[in-house]
């Protein structure tokens, strides 16, 4: 048990040390599509990494269902959503860039 | 342990800070979009923080909720501004007041 909390205490740590990562990258980056990249995948694994750490924190079976059933809508709608908001941001950032000369490239 | 709590609850807040800020600062209404994503997606990491450190598993469906709220907040935003492509931020902002009859009154010239 308690080498169990110590991989909870582990993975909460890990979890906010990605959804603040994710923050930074919101705060940092330049353009919209830079920023749904940077506001996706470390957030997605950081709720995974939580969930994992309030099942590590109390492995029962009652628990692990909801648990599964919540990262699961997580990583399949924040997919979902991150595909829409791309679609949306993609046409407005791209005449964007395609109205100056090209540059070094 | 409770230094992993707290540090834990203090790198959450930084992360919803920053968040809140691009929500505040975001120069189109997308970049909003993925701030409040974001944002909906930390409290959730602050929920379940709160039940690993309280041992109290009462508010998983709270996860359940906010999940379902963040898809859908994030999914009618970018529905609701995706036709407006020809002004990308030049205009000024596009996410101010009066916009909601600005798009029904453009969906209405659309058939004719």
């Amino acid at each position: 048990m308690r080498a169990l909390d110590v991989a909870a205490g582990a993975c909460l740590l890990t979890g906010a040390v990605l959804a603040l990562s994710a923050g930074v990258g919101l705060v940092r980056f330049r353009t919209t599509l830079e920023r749904m990249h940077a506001g996706t995948k470390p957030q997605v694994l950081g709720v995974l990494l939580v969930l994992l750490a309030m099942w590590l924190h109390r492995p029962t079976w009652s628990d692990a269902g909801p648990l599964l059933l919540v990262g699961l809508s997580q990583v399949v709608t924040v997919s979902v959503a991150a595909y829409m908001v791309a679609r949306a941001a993609y046409p407005r950032q791209s005449s964007d860039d395609d109205t100056g000369p090209p540059s070094d490239e | 342990m409770t230094t992993v709590y707290l540090l834990t609850l203090a790198l959450l807040g930084i992360g919803a800070a920053a968040s809140l800020y691009r929500v505040a600062r975001g120069p189109s209404m997308l970049d909003r979009a993925v701030a409040l994503d974001v944002f909906t997606s930390l409290s959730m990491c602050g929920v379940g923080a709160f039940a690993v450190i309280r041992n109290d598993y009462s508010d998983l469906p709270i996860l359940l909720v906010l999940s379902l709220l963040g898809f859908v907040g994030s999914v009618s935003l970018a529905r609701f501004f995706a036709d407006r492509t020809g002004n990308p931020g030049r205009t000024g902002d596009s996410g101010q007041a009066g916009d909601p009859g600005r798009a029904e009154s453009r969906a209405e010239e659309g058939p004719r």
